[in-house]
């Protein structure tokens, strides 16, 4: 066996890491954003087939934290994040990004993986470490439109089951 | 007689890794060879740290300010450097200017070779940082340390530390695990690893700058090597696959 077969060994074991995986963003009233979030949710779940892949609005954890339905939305997302390996934000406009904005400096903030628009790279309210140490990308029409912006996603993905697998 | 625009553009793209092998390798030889073309890189290279840190960069130069200029430690010392004197200026400017300090023009303060006022100021600072003048040097590691030391930042920076380490074996399809694993048997230039790995030199290069910015290689008088966190990475390589790659 060689190079060839090591990096194969390494890549099935990446696609078969049991990770969670949320997806967040606009929801069904912004018709074109939410297919995004459902090619998105489509594509890291073909690739990664041990994967859960997950809205947060789809999550009831009523059975396993009682309270749960009676907490606020960030109070559950934040149950969310802290459960997730990592939390993919579409952050399609200003508002996305100021519901998150107070995730960013929490304890799981290396998770996420925020996507905004480049139009809105000089009125983003995050930290510079956000983009400095790339939780946060931006993105073109163009990149939008092509297989780009989910190719970004899969590749953070498979850095993050590297990370699993050799316990970094 | 070449304009001092388009040698400042030409160094740009060098530093933001947009230039073809035998560009790369003329500036080069300039840069070893006149001194005053060295001092212009510098004063780019601020420039580009001004630029990112005031968000004045068009998105896919950001892109390339992370993956090739901020490779080298040096660099983002000077672009934390830049930040904390963003912060300085800012606190020395609003008893001077009140609100209105806020608001300064980016560009106005941070141009010291174009000669304004504010632009001296940091001219100085930065040269009093270079000399390690004490008082100054002190707020600016102490504020450069604070703010490393936020528990939240350090979390984001070693995330990246480690996936950056990941993404530079995976650069290249895999090349950057190739080459370290070449390396792990002793040092090579890059062409004797381009012509091992099968890679072309050029892309070699490349790949070999990710390595180096990671952490997992080093260049020394044009050769590299594999360092001790390269061989750990390997060796994890090695187990998860269950294959041996290093010779």
């Amino acid at each position: 066996m060689g190079f060839d077969d090591a990096v194969k060994n390494l890549m099935l074991q990446a696609e078969a890491c049991p990770l969670v995986i949320l997806v967040w963003g606009p929801g069904r009233e912004s018709v074109e954003h939410f297919e995004k979030r459902q090619k998105i949710k489509r594509e890291v779940g073909d690739r990664f087939r041990n994967a859960h892949v997950l809205f947060s609005e789809d999550v009831d954890l009523e059975r396993l934290l009682r309270g749960y339905r009676k907490m606020s939305y960030p109070d559950q997302e934040s149950w969310h994040l802290a459960a997730c390996d990592v939390c993919v934000v579409l952050d399609t406009s200003r508002g996305a990004g100021e519901e998150i904005a107070h995730f960013v400096r929490s304890a799981h903030a290396s998770k996420l993986l925020i996507l905004t628009h480049e139009r809105h790279q000089h009125s983003t309210g995050f930290p510079a470490a956000i983009r400095r140490y790339e939780n946060q990308l931006f993105y073109n029409d163009q990149e939008y439109e092509s297989c780009n912006l989910v190719e970004q996603v899969l590749t953070r993905i498979y850095t993050t089951a590297l990370q699993k697998l050799f316990r970094m | 007689m070449e304009r001092v625009a388009e040698r400042e553009e030409a160094v740009k793209k060098y530093l933001l890794g947009e230039l073809g092998e035998s560009e790369q390798e003329e500036i080069e030889l300039r840069l070893l060879t006149e001194p005053q073309y060295l001092d212009e890189l510098l004063l780019v290279e601020e420039d580009l740290a001004d630029d990112f840190v005031f968000g004045a960069l068009p998105q896919h130069e950001r892109q390339k300010v992370v993956r090739h200029f901020l490779l080298t430690p040096e660099r983002r010392q000077k672009l934390l450097y830049t930040e904390a004197l963003k912060q300085y200026v800012a606190q020395q400017a609003a008893p001077a200017w009140g609100a209105g300090a806020a608001s300064l023009p980016w560009r106005w303060p941070l141009s010291p070779a174009r000669g304004k006022p504010l632009g001296e100021l940091l001219g100085r600072l930065r040269r009093a940082w270079a000399s390690s003048a004490g008082a100054l040097q002190r707020w600016l590691t102490k504020l450069l340390d604070g703010r490393r030391d936020e528990p939240w930042e350090r979390r984001l920076a070693e995330a990246h530390q480690s996936r950056a380490l990941l993404e530079s074996l995976m650069a290249g399809d895999w090349a950057g695990l190739r080459l370290l694993a070449l390396l792990s048997a002793g040092p090579r230039s890059p062409r004797e690893l381009a012509a091992q790995s099968g890679a072309g030199e050029a892309a070699a290069s490349q790949v070999l700058a990710r390595l180096v910015g990671a952490g997992a290689a080093e260049e020394r008088n044009g050769v590299f090597y594999c360092t001790g966190e390269g061989a750990k990475i390997l060796r994890k390589v090695e187990t998860a696959a269950g294959v041996k790659i290093t010779p």
